[in-house]
Parts: structure tokens; sequence; C-alpha cells
């Protein structure tokens, strides 16, 4: 089994609203679908949008954040299109079972390209940045 | 429960392939060497103590003839013909809320550098359903399986593999990598 993740999305909603993963009604229960498809029924539904996402987790040394851009972006970045988060696995079959990699990405999503952000779930204080083409 | 990913090789009762065994292609008997330049006749699983785990199981086999056809154990058929019961390897995610699960690959590689082909081994992989084997030699080669759009807590993968050394000697340096994206 792969240890619970530790990486939690934090997302800021057009109506103001900030709602965590595994919080209130994004809470994870068995069953029902994953924190993250309750918060795109949550955004149908209400006709809302996110306008900020954010990654949290506590590690050994504190608390970590790490941000996207967003319409309050201190730093004048661009303001994103869209937002999406998933969890990366990629681990050997053959073998002992232990070589696996695994991260929770979150993307910033523009016209022509997606920033993502991926920290690590094995060790929560590394994270990597890196730009795609948005190919939809 | 957090991720779990459970690999079965699929049988008349599938066996469980645990963390620290290996899956053993043969000739078609275990521990029987595959002539170079041929393909697996049996395919196995061996525990880490060297016994063979799925003996009572009669273990499915996929033995590539050519690139759109395979043996599956009786005689050569098409690969987009094979059922799900056929295909050797059966791959399970599980999850305890619905996740959908997308740009899954699946590769072999030397067990070092993931790019770099298997030692002195050609593996072949194909998703039930599929229309020909990918040659799933290194990262650049991978297979694509089909993404899983519908949550649910459980999601299954049916793969064939089929291997052929290309010289002699044990080949277990090389590994297989599953990657996935799940949200």
């Amino acid at each position: 089994m792969i240890p619970e993740e530790k990486v939690k999305f934090v997302v800021g909603l057009s109506n103001g609203e900030n709602l965590t993963e595994g919080k209130g009604i994004l809470s994870k229960v068995a069953g029902e679908d994953s924190p993250w498809w309750k918060l795109q029924k949550y955004l149908k539904d209400n006709g809302l949008k996110i306008t900020s996402m954010s990654l949290y987790c506590k590690t050994k040394v504190g608390n970590r954040h790490y941000h996207l851009p967003n319409e309050k972006n201190k730093f004048n970045g661009e303001i994103p299109m869209g937002y999406n988060c998933f969890r990366l696995f990629s681990g050997d079959v053959l073998g002992t079972g232990q070589n696996y990699e695994h991260y929770t990405c979150m993307e910033a999503i523009y016209p022509k390209f997606k920033v993502q952000l991926y920290v690590s779930e094995r060790d929560n204080d590394k994270s990597w940045v890196n730009v795609v083409s948005n190919k939809n | 429960m957090a991720l779990v990913q459970t690999w079965y090789l699929q049988g008349t009762t599938a066996t469980t392939i645990g963390a620290t065994d290996l899956i053993q292609f043969s000739d078609g008997t275990f521990d029987n060497p595959i002539t170079v330049g041929a393909f697996n006749g049996g395919t196995h699983v061996r525990s880490s103590g060297g016994s063979n785990s799925s003996s009572a199981n009669s273990p499915k086999n996929s033995k590539y003839i050519a690139s759109g056809t395979v043996d599956v154990g009786g005689g050569t058929v098409a690969v987009s013909s094979v059922t799900t019961a056929n295909c050797p390897l059966k791959i399970n995610v599980s999850y305890d809320s619905n996740i959908t699960i997308t740009n899954v690959k699946m590769f072999a590689y030397n067990g070092t550098t993931e790019a770099t082909a298997p030692t002195n081994l050609d593996v072949y992989l194909a998703e039930q359903g599929d229309s020909a084997w990918v040659n799933a030699d290194g990262s650049g080669s991978a297979l694509t399986l089909g993404d899983k759009t519908t949550g649910a807590t459980s999601h299954d993968f049916y793969v064939l593999m089929s291997v052929s050394p290309s010289a002699v000697g044990t080949q277990s340096a090389n590994k297989v990598k599953f990657s996935f994206t799940y949200q």
C-alpha cells in the first residue's frame, strides 16, 4: 500500500470561499467521489470557478505552502484561465516494489501552456516547477 | 486506505504478485530457460525464495507471434481477440474514494535508467483490445493504456506481456514500470 497523501490542495473560489481537500464539503469519504470530483460538482452546481490554488502540507520542519499565480498575485503574474490538480504515481513491478515515485501536482492553465508544480509525497519538502504545452 | 496497486497473474485462479515476487517467463516449464531469440511459453510467479507461487493456478501465458498476433495457449490468434480472462496480467488500482485514472503508461527498462531498454531482453506489451503489440523497451517506447474516466474505487487493467532473450543467463535485473495520474 502506498502511504496516504499528505499534500492537500487549497482553492479560492469566485464567491470568496476557501476550500481545503479533506475538509468540509471536500471531505474524503470511502465510496464517495474523491475531493477533486466533489469540488468539480460543487463548482458546476453553483456556477463557480476557481480563482486561486495552492498546495499545503505539514513537514518535519514546519508547514509548507506552494502557490500558483492567481487573481491577487502580488508578483503581477499572468492570471490563469483555469486550474487542475492530480496525483502522479510511478512504480516498478518486478523487484522489491519499493522503487516508486508519488507526487501531487497542481496546474495553472493558460491558453497555450500549463505551469505545473509537483510536490513529492515521499518528501514534502521537495518540489519542481514544470511548463508543458496545453494541447486541449 | 490510500492508493493500492495489486498485480495478478491470471489463471484458473489468479495469483497475486507480491512486492518481493518476480514474474518469471520460461519455455513453458517453471525455471526452464527460453531459447535465445524465442518467446516465452510460460508465465509464472516466482517467490523471493525461488518457489513457484502460481503452480496450482494454471497461469495464463501470452506468446508473441508477430506484430498483430499472439498465442495464449490455443494457437495463433489476433491480439485484438484476446479476452480479459486470457490476459496474463491484471493490474488493479484501488482507492477509498472514487477516482479517475489517466495517462497510464507501462514499459520495461534495464532496472536502472528508465530510458534504457532491458538488458538482453526484448519486451512486448499490449492492452486487452489492442490490435498490435508495442515493443515497450525503455520509457520512450511505453505502452499507453486506456484512461478510466468514470470515477470508481477500483479500476482494472488487462495486459499481455511477452519477452524474448537475446543472450543466455537469467535477466532478473530488468524491471517493468507502471505509471498513471489520478484525481
